[in-house]
């Protein structure tokens, strides 16, 4: 039976172990997806949904409903990803952002092209620092100032990050669409 | 240049992967456990309650303090609310062989008659943070109070902190003179040449209001060992100096005064006879036409124990103490145009004053380190602060503005 947010999160509240355990349904799935795109493989990303919502239900009490409950529910796993990979984030170099190549094409299109497993993989291949930016900056939408407020650098060390992942990115986007392209030329051929 | 970023939203954000049912299992298991300990907290936060409920009270009956000191408890005894008078002016002008005999018998059956008095501290503070940095600086702006409700930014479980700080203090307290058998031997009433009653009276009052507090200071240590998010214990080691002045008609301080906290010159017990018997002999001597003044400069040492509740939203802390005191009175001088009195200082540190005090605390973050305190404390002494007293201070109060560090570990 599916009851509504409002019921769910009352019952978490009086800790009811069958409301908690559909809260988890009803969220883990998409945590684990926002959780994925901050760690390194599936076993860390995991790790961080369940330290995350074990600190959901320890909390739920607090969370008074002054935004939807899945946003509340992200940032908490957002927080404990970062905070379990802060030993790596603090290891930031001051990098100018001035220096970084801005002439590279629009790969939009060859990004649209891909899917979303190939671009985890890309994210996930990325150097903790870069990863937790672009994550945050690209998907998430925070501004850079606000990044840097969370993580304790400046806004510019901020801005160079993100330029230097989206440059790794890019390339990367590239040379899979070549890959796909050439599979792709092969299988007509043998055909 | 926004395209791209908005294509990796489009890719990345609404897209779901399936945990392993291990993770369920996981949560579960640790939920339960964690009930199991947050019964177990309950139940030491009542313990902890009953223990902040009944510490004063023992404290307060005096056992605890005949168990550590029986000698100045016998010493400090006191009748509440009894006070008696005597206009017999033979047992002031004995000869010295009877003197001591007599004032033995006198305090036997009359110890002292004040009321311990209470004292009101008005503290603002500001401190700064170093070492550990706690962490509920780090969040999203916009994010700031979502995280703070699930309490992302208290600080960790158990941790020790070491602070030090300095504070001015300025203390202003009444005084209420109610004439008993020994009666203060203030300075002016010694040289009076009318030695009657109401004359006595009379110029101890006006000695009482002439006692002025000018400037007080605290500086220490405080040591606080948080055992629970939001409760602690601390001790600490202050030193604080109090200088005040009074006015008098005498030529000379009384010899060998002694008093706790910030009180006009009395005699002791033990040297009461002495002085008796030096008025005496300033009694033939003339008053002076004009009143001087004099200097006193009182030192102590204090070793507060206090456990508190504290909680922390947002940039606000606050919280609330409770626990006991122990002020040992180092030094005691007065001065007066080049001569001044020491008061031996082995004899006071057996005089340990003790309190009961409460304390609460309301503190605004200003900065990530910086902490801006208020904190009001309400003391209430066990025992009277003058011993042998003919008058009682009614209450003390005392605005303090101060400055510290404080170290996490």
């Amino acid at each position: 039976m599916c009851i509504d947010e409002k019921t769910l999160i009352e019952a978490c509240q009086k800790q009811s172990p069958k409301a908690q355990r559909q809260l988890y349904e009803r969220f883990a799935p998409k945590m684990l997806a926002v959780a994925l795109r901050y760690t390194n493989g599936r076993l860390e990303a995991e790790d961080v949904l369940q330290e995350g919502f074990i600190k959901i239900f320890k909390h739920i009490n607090n969370f008074r409903g002054e935004s939807s409950l899945e946003h509340w529910i992200k940032t908490i796993i957002i927080h404990t990803a970062l905070k379990q990979n802060r030993s790596k984030l603090y290891l930031f170099p001051a990098l100018d952002v001035e220096d970084l190549p801005e002439s590279y094409h629009e790969s939009t299109e060859l990004l649209s092209a891909l899917h979303y497993e190939d671009l985890l993989k890309m994210i996930q291949e990325l150097a903790p620092r870069y990863r937790v930016v672009f994550n945050l900056y690209a998907i998430e939408g925070y501004q850079h100032q606000e990044i840097a407020n969370m993580l304790d650098i400046s806004e510019g060390t901020s801005k160079s990050q993100y330029a230097r992942a989206k440059q790794i990115l890019r390339e990367r986007i590239e040379q899979e669409s070549i890959k796909k392209m050439v599979l792709l030329d092969n299988n007509k051929t043998i055909r | 240049m926004k395209n791209f970023e908005q294509e990796w939203r489009n890719k990345m954000l609404n897209s779901q992967v399936s945990p392993s049912e291990l993770v369920w299992e996981n949560i579960a298991q640790e939920l339960a456990q964690n009930n199991q300990k947050v019964r177990a907290i309950n139940k030491r936060q009542w313990i902890a309650l009953a223990v902040l409920v009944f510490l004063p009270l023992i404290l307060g009956d005096g056992r605890f303090v005949w168990l550590f000191v029986g000698e100045t408890y016998q010493r400090f005894a006191y009748k509440k609310n009894e006070t008696t008078r005597t206009n017999d002016i033979s047992l002031l002008t004995n000869t010295t062989q009877n003197i001591g005999k007599t004032i033995k018998k006198i305090n036997k059956n009359n110890f002292l008659t004040q009321n311990p008095p209470s004292e009101a501290i008005f503290f603002a503070k500001a401190s700064y943070e170093l070492g550990e940095k706690e962490e509920h600086t780090n969040l999203l702006k916009k994010d700031t109070p979502l995280l703070a409700q699930h309490k992302l930014g208290k600080p960790k479980m158990r941790r020790w902190r070491l602070g030090q700080n300095f504070t001015a203090l300025q203390n202003f307290s009444t005084f209420e003179y109610t004439p008993t058998l020994q009666e203060p031997a203030l300075s002016g009433r010694v040289m009076l040449a009318d030695n009657s009653t109401a004359q006595k009276d009379k110029n101890i009052q006006k000695e009482l209001d002439s006692y002025r507090h000018l400037f007080s200071w605290r500086a220490g240590i405080d040591f606080q060992y948080q055992f629970h998010p939001n409760f602690y214990i601390s001790s600490g080691l202050y030193y604080q100096q109090n200088i005040a002045s009074l006015k008098s008609f005498s030529t000379q301080p009384a010899p060998l005064i002694s008093g706790y906290s910030e009180n006009p010159p009395i005699a002791s017990e033990n040297n009461y006879t002495n002085l008796l018997n030096s008025n005496i002999e300033a009694n033939q001597a003339k008053p002076l036409s004009q009143e001087k003044t004099y200097f006193q400069r009182g030192s102590y040492l204090q070793i507060p124990l206090k456990i508190g509740f504290q909680k922390e939203k947002n940039k606000w802390r606050y919280g609330v103490a409770l626990g006991t005191e122990a002020s040992f009175l180092l030094s005691n001088n007065f001065a007066q145009e080049g001569s001044s009195v020491k008061v031996d200082a082995k004899q006071n540190l057996q005089n340990v004053q003790w309190l009961a005090l409460s304390e609460l605390s309301l503190g605004y973050r200003v900065g990530a380190k910086t902490w801006l305190n208020i904190n009001p404390q309400f003391r209430k002494n066990f025992v009277p602060s003058l011993q042998n007293s003919a008058f009682t201070q009614k209450n003390l109060f005392s605005i303090g503005i101060g400055a510290g560090l404080q170290y996490n570990f």
